[in-house]
């Protein structure tokens, strides 16, 4: 298993090295001018060329790559153009809030998921079962923007029980709770929907096997059939899902993030793109492509140890 | 094994839940008598003077930092760091009298030393202003709080150009030598407000300045938190979580204005919108196509419908707000007549084709409109209105929205026929827009504009003091421009702030807020 992880970590190297590229020339090739956008379109031409030489932005392409590579092979991922302040310090007090708020939110996808799932298995083609997964597909389909709108709209506008925005506090406090409320739900509704859809078909497929058919020929209620035998097995491929998810719950936070005002990455980025503040833009995603390389890993690795039929040979 | 996993998680989320219902009790005792919180849309970025060139930044630097003078609510200039000034009777010695006894946040005083200090730095490398700052020759203090600069040439808009920008914030010096990378995160000026907290991407937090020159402000703690979406910023003003926004899209505007809970203060801006016709693209080139475009388009109409009630019609390049606007009658109109359109586009030889778009040579009349994507209030939405009238009189026109960093480099390089624009200023010194904007070679010029008695004028205007003087030379000026028809002027956008009716004490106009003699009813 030792070597099956290492040759994996081996392989994500040229993985990022691509991502360097291609998020450096992504950034570098859009069209707009940070220097230009950092002094304002009432600046100067001659204070605008000053902030570009600053910047290092007149050198060519490859040196400016060569300087990056070299920043994030020493660890430095450079400094921000608009702040003046190193990326990973800039990263570094956002991150923890995006890893929270994904962390909540797949826990409540999850949690949602696999009680609907279970729900609707076990009342397979009936009128419940096709409601419920009409729910999911919805769930599904609806832009987390608008969802997050209605939320808001709701909880905080007309009933007022939670804040509208922003982050409250600490996770353990009821502020923090509260303000962490809506745009989990918001940003975890399509994954609960995708974890209840394939919580009902593998349970469902579980349940035609002959170890349950011998399970309930002994005569076991079908409660213990349901949760102690079929389930367990049927979870298997949606903590695969679930831990894939993480990975799409972070780097899909953006949106969320900008809406309920979440301070995370997300927000940063977004800013980032919009001043073409190229470190900041090139350190996030540098980032967040490690953590999905990392997190592909994991889920490997806890599919053998929940799987005993895989092994790593 | 497993289910002993799944019990504690459950015990690990019940003891959260408990931990929570015990923190919230203690979280909400310790709130300031007087807190007034605003809604910024994003993230302040760093406070070196020299280098504020996002509103957020601004915005908050204005609550830490002073200038030499100021802006009063009617526009004109007050005294601020400056108790008095003079200015020389051909405009190039300014000499300023420093207030005496102010003190910087930090306790180092205030005094001609970090004047001089400041304005050189300004003028130095590292500055993103250096070229602003040029016009000043050379400054020298006559005695420790009286400074005068020499300009390089009579400039006289000194005031609105250099000393209220944002470079004319004047920080502390000792802050500067001793602070080191956190001159720029924890902004110490002589302000009514002092920084007290900033946690990135959330709240930035200031506290009353005790010493504070004029007294002490009534508010306790001002929070500038970050609520990027409109949306989101509406909902947080209508719930008491903000008491100050500055931005609701333009459905909730109307319900907003019959919410006894909130005030709305408007009032068109220093900001005009415009359609920049390119002298350098054909058919741009002829006046009489751009006569054309000017009669094509129902401004008033479209501004009225779409632009209300943050757009007022506007027709010249001097804001409708400043003291130099030469009155509409004394300008020259394009009023909405497709009929004279087609007249003039048929003298400058376009005519008909058979499916009704004019021709010159087999060659359709095509033009492209450049547009920001909500960058300017209801820009794209106008300009789509505008194709529609562009096609009722044979002119085939398309519209490209692009994001504004794009937008921008294509439409500074010259690469478009029409271009929907803006610029803003934070006064109505008319300079400020004609030398940028029509000025030959100016900075905002991007359509090759250029006409020598224009230029003759502004620099005559540069060089009077006499605003009633000035006032006839810039007349004169906006008339050539509209003359000229390189713009169809349609706006003026207005500055808007909502406030919660909590709020009492809060003043406001265009050229000034104020936010010291704020409190906030319980």
């Amino acid at each position: 298993m030792y070597t099956y992880v290492i040759r994996k970590l081996i392989l994500a190297v040229p993985v990022l090295l691509g991502v360097s590229v291609l998020v450096f020339l992504i950034v570098h090739l859009t069209p707009g001018d940070p220097a230009r956008l950092l002094a304002g379109p009432e600046a100067f031409e001659e204070d605008i060329q000053a902030i570009r030489v600053r910047l290092g932005l007149d050198q060519p392409l490859p040196v400016q790559y060569g300087r990056f590579l070299g920043g994030v092979l020493r660890g430095d991922l450079g400094t921000s153009f608009r702040s003046g302040r190193p990326v990973a310090e800039e990263i570094a007090a956002r991150f923890p809030y995006t890893v929270e708020l994904a962390t909540v939110s797949l826990v409540v996808a999850i949690a949602a998921g696999v009680l609907v799932g279970v729900f609707s298995a076990a009342r397979q083609n009936s009128l419940w079962d096709a409601g419920t997964m009409g729910v999911a597909l919805m769930g599904i389909s609806v832009p987390t923007f608008w969802l997050g709108l209605l939320l808001m709209l709701l909880f905080s506008y007309y009933l007022g029980w939670l804040p509208a925005s922003g982050r409250g506090g600490p996770l353990w406090t009821r502020a923090g709770l509260e303000s962490i409320l809506m745009p989990a739900i918001a940003l975890g509704s399509p994954s609960a929907a995708v974890i209840a859809r394939l919580t009902r078909s593998s349970l469902l497929e579980v349940l035609s096997q002959d170890y349950v058919r011998t399970a309930r020929a002994k005569g076991l209620p079908e409660r213990v059939v349901l949760y102690r035998h079929a389930l367990k097995n049927a979870l298997i491929p949606v903590v695969t899902v679930a831990g894939l998810r993480l990975g799409a719950l972070l780097g899909g936070a953006v949106i969320t993030e900008q809406v309920f005002a979440w301070p995370g990455v997300g927000t940063l980025v977004v800013n980032a793109i919009n001043a073409r503040d190229y470190p900041v833009v090139q350190g996030t995603v540098l980032l967040m492509a490690t953590v999905f390389v990392l997190l592909n890993l994991t889920v490997d690795l806890v599919y053998a140890l929940i799987d005993p039929r895989i092994r790593f040979d | 094994m497993k289910t002993r996993a799944l019990k504690l998680i459950g015990v690990a989320i019940a003891v959260l839940l408990l931990a929570g219902c015990v923190g919230g009790k203690q979280a909400t005792q310790e709130k300031p008598v007087q807190e007034f919180v605003i809604a910024n849309v994003s993230d302040v970025v760093q406070f070196d003077p020299l280098k504020i060139g996002d509103a957020p930044s601004s915005f908050v630097a204005s609550f830490i930092y002073e200038q030499l003078v100021r802006r009063d609510f009617d526009g004109k200039f007050v005294p601020a760091l400056a108790e008095k000034w003079e200015v020389s009777p051909d405009g190039t010695v300014w000499t300023f009298y420093l207030r005496k006894g102010v003190k910087f946040h930090d306790g180092s005083d205030f005094n001609a030393d970090v004047v001089l200090w400041h304005f050189q730095r300004a003028m130095g490398e590292g500055s993103n202003f250096k070229k602003q700052f040029s016009t000043i020759k050379e400054m020298k203090a006559l005695d420790p709080y009286t400074v005068q600069f020499t300009l390089n040439g009579p400039n006289a808009a000194f005031l609105d150009f250099v000393v209220t920008t944002n470079g004319g914030y004047i920080p502390s010096k000792k802050a500067f030598e001793t602070l080191g990378e956190k001159f720029a995160r924890e902004p110490v000026g002589t302000g009514p407000f002092k920084y007290q907290e900033w946690v990135p991407g959330q709240r930035f937090v200031m506290v009353a300045n005790d010493n504070y020159w004029e007294g002490r402000p009534k508010l306790d703690r001002v929070v500038v938190r970050v609520i990027p979406e409109a949306n989101t910023q509406v909902v947080e003003l209508e719930t008491g979580g903000v008491h100050y926004i500055s931005r609701a899209p333009k459905q909730d505007l109307e319900r907003l204005s019959k919410n006894p809970a909130v005030k709305i203060y408007s009032g068109p801006g220093y900001m005009i919108r415009y359609l920049s016709l390119n002298t350098k693209a054909k058919p741009l080139d002829d006046i009489r196509v751009r006569k054309a475009i000017n009669h094509a388009l129902d401004v008033t109409a479209v501004v009225k419908t779409l632009g209300a009630p943050m757009c007022t019609p506007a027709d010249s390049i001097v804001p409708l707000a400043s003291w130099a606007y030469p009155g509409s009658d004394k300008l020259t109109h394009y009023p909405y007549d497709p009929e004279k359109a087609k007249q003039f586009l048929a003298e400058a030889g376009w005519k008909p084709g058979a499916d009704g778009i004019l021709r010159k040579g087999g060659e359709p009349l095509k033009i492209t409109i450049h547009s920001p994507d909500g960058r300017y209030f209801m820009d794209k939405e106008m300009c789509e209105a505008f194709k529609n009238q562009l096609a009722k009189v044979g002119i085939q026109a398309e519209i490209k929205v692009m994001e504004w960093g794009a937008f921008l480099e294509e439409v500074r390089a010259g690469k478009y026929q029409i271009a929907f624009l803006g610029w803003n200023q934070s006064s109505g010194e008319p300079s400020l827009f004609f030398d940028p904007l029509v000025k030959t070679g100016g900075r905002g010029n991007y359509g090759g504009f250029s006409n020598a008695e224009l230029d003759r004028l502004l620099d005559e205007g540069l060089a009077t003091i006499d605003q009633a003087k000035r006032k006839e030379i810039y007349t004169r000026a906006a008339q050539i421009v509209n003359d000229q028809a390189w713009f169809v002027f349609l706006s003026n956008e207005s500055e808007m702030v909502i406030t919660s009716a909590k709020v009492k004490g809060y003043r406001w106009s265009v050229p000034r807020e104020d936010f010291t003699q704020i409190t906030i009813e319980k």
